[in-house]
């Protein structure tokens, strides 16, 4: 819940971020450079929070079948397929004795041509629901991210344009979340693969001073020593 | 709302019979309670027709499953499932699951292109075999649109006729529930074909 993940779609990439926290007991900051970034194939990631030891699990456990599957028949999953294996696992844990407590959004360039749309991006909740849009998020930031996403993205969105909604959404949960992300990784999934992008910091918050007018009571406007 | 499960995620559905026509229509809220998460889900399902509403986890799940054997049965059979071939596969593989049941309500709707017999059925979570009905709706403002659909329903529609009554129907009921609308899509079954079209209601 406190983690926050999310995911842009533009014309031909997805751009992926992620906070870098980790948090214990809810207060404790314990490290600031937590990677969430899982990758499947050479066009294809994924991201994923929740539950720490879950999150791990689930995500080694599907990034390594999905590598298998590479091994064994020579060709790479289409993010569409490794979507809906990650979301028919997930769906099938869920009533068994193992279940994982994992929010993820897969994100993926297809290099098939024939596709229509190339940049695909999915969220698979912990219960097993994949959905697909242009702006996916999971956790408290979904407050924020799907609704700054409605406002500001559009069709033939541009890396720029991406990347400046992005700074809006992590200075807007810079201002209004306790859990202040203090970094947060990004990075684009496009035609040449996976690469890693600037870090991205929350705008520095200044606020004004509180003026001398509010020291004053009504105490001292009594003058008793006249 | 609260701890219903069958209302976590939202979502309705409309099925309506006319003459040699059946039409299908389902708004395309997705949400989890009161947030809305995407506007892109639409519940129906292509086999001859079928539909599910409410938790949308087995939503997929459920059609999933039902891909797998009507697969299995074309292959198998070599020939085409029947509609009430189809419910009767999906009643069975919710009742497999009496007792840790899937959360989903399902319509199936059916034309036989030869008789032009037209099959509209629904389901509850547990797969409780219903008639062949002229009406039916599930989600959670099946009440509102039930009483929309009664109203706009008249016997032998054509198939124009028969779009108005279920769009008219569902638009109008989903405004007044907040875990369904964002538009809607309508699939009108006729004989030799299948109309597809999407509408756009209140986007709230």
């Amino acid at each position: 819940m406190v983690e926050s993940i999310i995911g842009i779609r533009g014309k031909d990439f997805v751009v992926l971020a992620q906070d870098a926290n980790t948090t214990k007991y809810g207060i404790l900051n314990m490290k600031f450079d937590t990677n969430r970034l899982f990758k499947l194939s050479e066009h294809c990631a994924m991201l994923a929070a929740g539950e720490p030891g879950d999150v791990v699990q689930f995500s080694e456990y599907v990034g390594k079948n999905i590598q298998l599957y590479k091994m064994i028949n020579g060709i790479e999953l289409s993010p569409y397929a490794c979507a809906n294996f990650t979301r028919h696992e997930m769906a099938t844990s869920l009533r068994s004795r193992n279940s994982f407590l994992a929010n993820l959004i897969v994100a993926g360039y297809s290099t098939n041509e024939h596709d229509q749309q190339r940049a695909q991006l999915y969220a698979i909740d912990y219960l097993g629901a994949m959905v697909t849009s242009n702006v996916v998020a999971h956790g408290f930031c979904q407050f924020f991210a799907l609704a700054i996403g409605d406002r500001l993205w559009k069709e033939d969105l541009t890396v720029q344009e991406a990347l400046a909604m992005l700074q809006t959404i992590v200075n807007e949960m810079g201002k209004r979340m306790a859990a202040y992300p203090h970094c947060v990784f990004v990075r684009i999934i496009d035609a040449k693969g996976i690469r890693v992008l600037d870090n991205m910091y929350p705008e520095k918050i200044i606020v004004t001073k509180p003026s001398e007018l509010e020291l004053q009571t009504s105490a001292d406007m009594m003058d008793i020593h006249s | 709302m609260g701890d219903d499960i069958m209302s976590y995620n939202g979502g309705v559905a409309l099925a309506m019979k006319g003459k040699e026509c059946v039409a299908i229509a389902c708004d395309k809220r997705y949400g989890v309670q009161n947030k809305t998460i995407a506007t892109n889900f639409t519940k129906i399902f292509q086999y001859v027709l079928f539909e599910n509403v409410s938790f949308f986890l087995k939503v997929q799940t459920v059609s999933e499953r039902l891909r797998f054997r009507t697969n299995l049965y074309e292959l198998r059979e070599q020939r085409k499932l029947k509609p009430l071939v189809l419910y009767n596969m999906l009643t069975n593989l919710l009742y497999e699951r009496r007792f840790g049941p899937y959360f989903v309500y399902a319509l199936v709707i059916g034309l036989d292109p030869k008789t032009g017999e037209t099959y509209v059925f629904d389901s509850d979570n547990i797969g409780a075999i219903s008639d062949n009905v002229n009406l039916a709706t599930v989600g959670t403002a099946s009440d509102y649109i039930f009483g929309l659909g009664e109203l706009f329903f008249k016997p032998n529609m054509n198939a124009d006729e028969l779009f108005e009554a279920t769009s008219q129907a569902l638009l109008n009921g989903v405004d007044r529930d907040s875990a369904s609308g964002w538009g809607a899509v309508v699939y009108v079954v006729e004989k030799d074909k299948v109309t597809v079209r999407e509408l756009k209601g209140r986007q709230d």
